[in-house]
């Protein structure tokens, strides 16, 4: 087992070793090279999917921003499929002799060369995707059809339950659902292709093994579509059509805090987009099991998070302005003691009722304060420093995207956020599932209120005790953040306390639940 | 052949599907079902036109079946290696093995082979103890590299090329067409755009005929390359060989009752006994600025070998007959002062132990090699009278170092045989 996997392996549970050589065992085949296709490319290979072929015949366009075309010699008119094929093989070294990308338009034949265990089909044209499905029917291979346009984007499934002969395709309508024919000439999207990318990549999951064996945990079903929708209330559904969506986001100064698996993909996602500063603050360092998920961060290990993040979104886009902040989360004044007060005495029960017995240092409340929010002597001996608020005090950023694993962090930016009336998109993950709450000011509670930060229970900080992270629920919630994100930014939509939510386990994956409202100290 | 391990290649895949493609350039190029043209490329036909959408290059798909079929490849590439050179190493090593031990386990009974390998040894290699059937220090041991490498495979050459010589096809329906350049676009009976170009249909073979030609094309490219890269064994082999001829010749001139090595022989004279020889070729002795020519002669020494002791009956006479030369008297050899006990340590009246051979085999090549020098350059730097002035034997041939080079050169004798002594 490779040790980048590992939090793949802790994500997959009890059997997690032996999911996961299902995945190495599995046979992949994705037609398409647009964004989406790269999207569900980047998973899989984050996922360490042991055979992964795609087929595309698109050339390098001047006019488009590709994901993994960005990385190295590109030049317009080339194949993408060779590009994405270097860059995947650079993200996954493990599985690098199985990627095979094959310049061509779908050819059964060019196709059953791999023998696919699933075929994706992740373009916008149906011609595609019948063929992909008559490939399907006929060699009984499941098929994920997905599609994408700017703010909107689907997934479906359908399993064969035996193997029959292409013709039956026109005698069953409800296959025509997987054509997609509304999103037919549409270009892909970012945030949205980054949705179905990491709904695909669960669908997939889901084919190979299952967490449960109760119905929770199956496929869609073969005549449902999952739908995001960045326009809808409940994102989801393909309406109202997102005709107006914005293209210009040059003038956009967005803070990516944290460079985890969710700021990758927030990252990505902006850049992709053309926002015009994406900062980026993260104090790690990159480690070789954060490559399963964190997959802007490859053959860059004991780097810096934030600089290569910031280097690879130039890479993207070279057009975009991006900061790296290689530095602890945060500052303390003395107007802020009220809620770190607060935040002491509530953490002290939660320590109490687990039975643990901490280190003395938190026995009181300085201690607290400068372990969570200070630099210790170790710290200072690596050459950590601590971010100030006036680090950022004339960026004047439009929006900030919490991706951080811990609550201390997320509340200094929260309160941040509320401090310089800043909208504060907050994201967060678990291997099944994941959420994002948004703070627009003056309009909503703010994420501590919605959320209770402070409530929360307390999260592991020793690596024996990591718990696993995977691809899908970081690229599903980054990118989510990033379409709630442009709902605050042009005002779509009407501001409520609710929060977007993925879970791999319900029917339903993704939607929207309705927020907390608490009373707090913060807003 | 190798092609039976090699099926599903994407040609065959074409067949299976029956999916119309064309191959322009060494391009694939898939026919659009969808009836119009999308790009620069299209077949037309009854006035519908078909999009030829562009897919990868042959060479690409031939590199990506390569890969794909790796352990397969090289499984292959490895038993060409092993059948036509590993074997056959391996069959050349058992030989020499086999020779090399038939020689020595009959060496330590036989005289001859005595002679043969140890004193001609010591005759060549008067400083080595050291076999002069040596067995070469090249790495015999096959572990160069034995595993040969698809990487050798992955270059842009295809194997289809050399079936269509360059020109492009189609397939539809399981019939390949060679595109033939035309001026006209006929309607009827179809013909592919290819930019301002238009290419006629020419039928050509069945598709399923062409796979197998292009399958037994791609088998002979692989063991091409795996002959390559088995060519890094030719040494090996060359060596082996090598050995081989060697130890046969030493086994046959071991196991006769005469042999010959370069200038050294030896011949069975009598029972245990052996005469032991050296021919000189032609010779020029420079003396006091002056050069005399000498003819060609044997010389050599009886041995006796009896009970596993070898005596040497006396110094070397002349075998050849009436030799004129200054210490030449009848087939005698005068070697003025030289005292063979001391130097070379030689005593004409004492055996040797054959047990000893290396030793024994020395002394013997050592009195021949004294027999030969002292007739070409003399008493080795002694100022001492020889039997008859080199005047008187009337085969004065130049004065100076220029004309008897001249000779030598016409003559055919070997400037390194202008001996001078003083």
């Amino acid at each position: 087992m490779a040790y980048r996997d590992t939090r793949n392996v802790l994500a997959f549970g009890d059997n997690g070793e032996e999911c996961q050589r299902k995945l190495y065992n599995s046979r992949v085949l994705t037609v398409g090279s647009d964004l989406l296709s790269q999207m569900i490319l980047g998973g899989l290979a984050g996922l360490s999917v042991g055979h992964i072929a795609f087929i595309d015949n698109a050339r390098i366009d001047r006019n488009d921003r590709d994901f993994l075309c960005s990385h190295g010699d590109t030049i317009i008119g080339q194949k993408k499929v060779r590009h994405v094929e270097d860059t995947l093989k650079r993200i996954n070294q493990v599985i690098q002799e199985n990627i095979v990308g094959i310049h061509s338009k779908f050819a059964e034949a060019f196709v059953f060369e791999y023998k696919p265990e699933v075929v994706i089909d992740a373009t916008n044209d149906p011609i595609s995707k019948e063929k992909a499905l008559r490939y399907s029917i006929r060699y009984c291979v499941p098929f994920i059809s997905a599609s994408s346009d700017g703010a909107r984007s689907a997934v479906a499934v359908y399993v064969p339950r035996n193997q029959a002969k292409p013709r039956v395709f026109s005698e069953n309508p409800n296959l025509e659902a997987l054509l997609m024919q509304e999103f037919s000439g549409s270009k892909q999207g970012s945030f949205s292709s980054g949705i179905a990318a990491g709904l695909v990549c669960e669908e997939l999951r889901k084919i190979k093994f299952k967490y449960a064996a109760d119905g929770r945990d199956d496929s869609l079903k073969n005549n449902f579509r999952l739908v995001y929708n960045m326009y809808s209330d409940t994102r989801t559904g393909m309406i109202p059509e997102s005709a107006s969506m914005p293209v210009y986001f040059k003038n956009k100064k967005a803070l990516v805090a944290g460079a985890g698996g969710i700021g990758n993909f927030v990252a990505l996602n902006l850049a992709l987009l053309g926002f015009g500063v994406i900062d980026v603050l993260d104090l790690d360092t990159i480690e070789d099991h954060n490559l399963n998920r964190q997959i802007l961060l490859f053959e860059r290990e004991g780097g810096k998070k934030a600089e290569v993040i910031a280097e690879r979104v130039k890479a993207i886009d070279p057009f975009a302005k991006s900061n790296a902040y290689a530095k602890k989360v945060g500052e303390v004044v003395t107007k802020d003691r009220p809620w770190l007060e607060e935040l002491y005495r509530i953490d002290r029960q939660l320590w109490k009722k687990e039975g643990e017995k901490r280190d003395k240092k938190f026995l009181d409340f300085e201690g607290f304060v400068n372990f969570f929010y200070g630099v210790s002597d170790a710290e200072k001996a690596r050459g950590v420093t601590l971010l100030q608020k006036s680090d950022f005090s004339s960026s004047k950023y439009d929006v900030i995207f919490g991706c951080f694993d811990n609550k201390y962090a997320r509340i200094w930016l929260n309160n941040f956020a509320v401090e310089n009336r800043i909208p504060y998109v907050d994201g967060g993950t678990g291997p099944r599932e994941g959420q994002v709450s948004t703070y627009i000011p003056g309009a909503t509670k703010c994420v501590s209120c919605q959320k209770d930060l402070m409530n929360w229970a307390r999260r592991p900080f020793s690596c024996a005790n990591a718990e696993g992270s995977v691809v899908m629920s970081n690229i599903v919630i980054g990118s989510a953040m990033v379409g709630e994100a442009l709902r605050v930014l042009y005002s779509i939509g009407v501001p409520n306390n609710d929060s977007f939510v993925y879970n791999a386990m319900s029917n339903e994956r993704i939607g929207m639940v309705r927020g907390r409202n608490i009373a707090s100290l913060h807003c | 052949m190798v092609q039976n391990g090699l099926s599903g290649n994407f040609l065959q895949n074409f067949h299976f599907s029956q999916e119309p493609f064309a191959i322009i350039g060494g391009r694939f190029y898939t026919l659009s079902r969808s009836n119009g043209i999308n790009g620069h490329y299209s077949f037309s036909l009854l006035g519908k036109a078909y999009a030829l959408d562009e897919s990868e290059e042959v060479s690409q798909l031939e590199k990506n079946f390569v890969l794909s079929r790796r352990t397969d490849i090289e499984r292959m590439m490895s038993q060409y290696i092993q059948k036509n050179l590993v074997d056959k190493i391996q069959a050349e090593k058992s030989e020499v093995a086999r020779l090399q031990n038939y020689y020595e386990s009959a060496q330590d009974a036989s005289i001859e082979r005595f002679i043969v390998a140890d004193v001609f040894n010591a005759y060549y290699h008067e400083d080595k103890t050291s076999d002069c059937t040596e067995r070469t220090t090249a790495d015999l041991s096959l572990k160069v590299n034995n595993q040969p490498s698809i990487k050798e495979l992955l270059t842009a050459d295809n194997s289809l090329n050399p079936l269509t010589q360059g020109s492009g096809f189609m397939a539809i329906a399981g019939r390949c067409y060679l595109l033939e350049e035309c001026g006209i676009k006929n309607e009827r009976e179809g013909y592919v755009a290819f930019g301002k170009r238009a290419f006629r249909l020419q039928q050509w073979l069945q598709l399923e005929e062409l796979c197998k030609l292009y399958g037994a094309k791609l088998a002979e490219r692989i063991e091409k390359k795996a002959a390559e890269h088995g060519q890094r064994f030719a040494p090996i082999l060359h060596e082996l060989s090598r050995q081989k001829k060697e130890l046969l010749e030493q086994n046959k001139r071991a196991n006769s009752d005469t042999a010959s090595l370069g200038e050294i022989a030896f011949s069975k004279i009598g029972r245990n006994e052996y005469e032991i020889s050296v021919a000189l070729p032609p010779y020029i002795i420079e003396k006091k600025g002056k050069y005399y020519r000498f003819e060609a002669v044997r010389i050599g020494t009886a041995i006796t070998a009896e009970n596993g002791l070898v005596r040497i009956k006396g110094p070397p006479k002349i075998l050849s007959g009436q030799y004129t030369h200054p210490f030449v008297t009848g087939d005698s050899v005068c070697y003025g002062e030289i005292n063979w006990a001391s130097d070379p340590g030689v005593s004409f009246n004492r055996s040797y132990r054959l047990s000893e051979r290396k030793k024994t085999a020395k002394r013997i090549a050592e009195v021949i090699r004294r027999g030969k020098l002292t007739l070409e350059f003399g008493y080795l730097g002694k100022n001492v009278l020889a039997w008859h002035p080199i005047e008187d034997c009337n085969c004065e041939i130049a004065s100076s170092r220029a004309d008897a080079e001249r000779y030598a050169r016409s003559q055919g004798i070997s400037l390194e045989r202008i001996c001078k002594n003083n």
